[in-house]
């Protein structure tokens, strides 16, 4: 018996990754009725916070979330404006309008128990209109990359894992040369596995001139994550050893040890009722 | 001297595997430890070192449960778990004759030898099903951290594990009509009545 469970172990090793998540899935079906109470409790879990928390604390939270909400919705008013004037500036060039995003928050089910990867589970599924390949966000910056989509949570790979690369370049204002943009791409770096939070920028042109401190956004190139999003900060640079790129080591915006909740842009007519927190 | 229990009822088993999928979800939940550490904390290798030492009969059920329910909740791809259990079973199950049962050293280096190991097999299979896991220098640490944790932390929990053998298996009771303790001397002057 126990030569047939090894064999059979090999076996779904052997298969491609997609046939072996494909088999994954259909096994988190049987075992759905365990992850439901395991998240459960957990939730519960989380709420016992509550019972600690003085009432001078909550109301003093309070006041300090009446007041950023103010602020956001003066930020959203100018960011309306804007919108409106690109919109107008689109059509007359005759470029297509982009299409909006509608942002739905998830929370972090359970971390990776396993060194070797960089990944976490989060509870919206296929059944929220969570697809694959979908960015991850939190309001430093990029979280990572959405692989495997099930009916109620899905698996996100975190930036620093080797299967979450990202096309990012450096923000225009902080490259030396803003005429020529600095674009390369983010992966794991040999201290990736040591601090989280260090990863490689590579392929970077031999010309660009990287100070330390400056922002790396995303590129949008490849289609994967959208322009824009912050990834972190350049921390030193080096040649790379084919001598041909220059290689950088960049800081992460987003603390993945203290991550709680996430967030999901989806487009926005996939699903309009979603946007509530679960 | 510890025992080794003869059979293990269902209610024992289900209790030993519920201890383990507790301890899978719990030491996923609690990814702060890698913040300070640079290293998970996995103890799971403790009780695959108990179940092949002294739970023979549940060992598979218990490998295929807990490994696809820790796979569930991890990136690895299904069967990485189990596989690597059921290989440092099969090698714990080599050595136990030399295992020194009841004593706490003995334990904690069953306990860190099984976590070492069940790290290097689930990295050697992953590697080699090119999965492209983070290995290299630091995962050398993190194996090193892993099996002192586990050391440590191996014989309490098989305090634990062998109280709950106590609790819930049959053991056969000693013969009463046997004595290993009583040594039967006979002196120079003996002789036998029925000469």
């Amino acid at each position: 018996m126990m030569s047939l469970a090894l064999l059979a172990g090999c076996f779904l090793l052997a298969l491609p990754t997609r046939v072996n998540s494909q088999f994954k899935r259909a096994v988190a079906g049987v075992f759905r009725p365990l992850l439901g109470l395991s998240d459960g409790a957990s939730r519960q879990w989380d709420n016992l916070d509550f019972l600690t928390l003085s009432k001078a604390d909550l109301w003093e939270e309070n006041r300090q979330l009446r007041k950023e909400l103010q602020h956001a919705r003066i930020s959203l008013l100018q960011k309306r404006a804007m919108e409106q004037e690109n919109q107008t500036l689109r059509q007359s060039l005759g470029w297509e309008s982009q299409q909006p995003w509608q942002m739905i928050p998830a929370r972090i089910q359970v971390a990776d128990p396993f060194n070797w990867w960089r990944s976490l589970y989060i509870d919206r599924g296929s059944s929220d209109g969570v697809m694959e390949n979908t960015p991850v966000l939190c309001p430093q910056g990029l979280v990572g990359k959405v692989e495997q989509v099930e009916a109620g949570r899905s698996l996100v790979r975190l930036v620093g894992d080797p299967h979450c690369r990202v096309a990012a370049m450096l923000e225009p204002a902080a490259a030396a040369k803003p005429l020529r943009a600095a674009h390369g791409t983010i992966m794991e770096g040999p201290q990736s596995t040591w601090n989280p939070r260090m990863v490689s920028f590579q392929h970077l042109p031999v010309d660009i001139r990287l100070e330390p401190g400056s922002q790396v956004v995303t590129s949008g190139m490849g289609g994967g994550f959208p322009k824009g999003i912050p990834v972190g900060r350049i921390v030193d640079s080096r040649p790379a050893e084919s001598e041909l790129f220059v290689e950088a080591r960049v800081i992460l915006g987003v603390d993945l040890n203290e991550l709680e909740m996430v967030w999901l842009p989806l487009p926005q007519n996939r699903k309009e009722t979603d946007a509530q927190p679960k | 001297m510890l025992r080794v229990p003869m059979h293990m009822p269902h209610l024992h088993f289900i209790l030993f595997l519920t201890f383990a999928l507790v301890l899978g979800y719990a030491q996923s939940r609690a990814w702060v430890v890698e913040g300070y550490w640079h290293s998970q904390v996995d103890l799971l290798p403790i009780w695959v070192a108990y179940a092949a030492v002294f739970s023979r009969p549940y060992v598979l059920g218990f490998c295929l449960v807990a490994g696809i329910w820790v796979d569930l909740l991890s990136a690895n791809p299904l069967g990485t778990s189990w596989v690597s259990w059921l290989l440092t079973i099969l090698c714990l199950q080599r050595v136990q004759g030399v295992l020194l049962r009841g004593h706490w050293i003995g334990e904690a280096m069953l306990c860190a030898l099984a976590s070492a190991m069940s790290l290097v097999f689930g990295a050697a299979l992953l590697w080699m099903g090119r999965h492209h896991p983070m290995l290299g220098w630091p995962f050398a640490w993190q194996a090193l951290f892993n099996a002192s944790v586990c050391a440590l932390g191996g014989p309490m929990a098989f305090i634990l594990l062998r109280a709950l053998d106590r609790l819930l298996l049959a053991h056969p009771l000693p013969s009463p009509g046997y004595h290993s303790v009583v040594e039967v001397k006979r002196g120079r002057f003996y002789r036998s009545v029925w000469k």
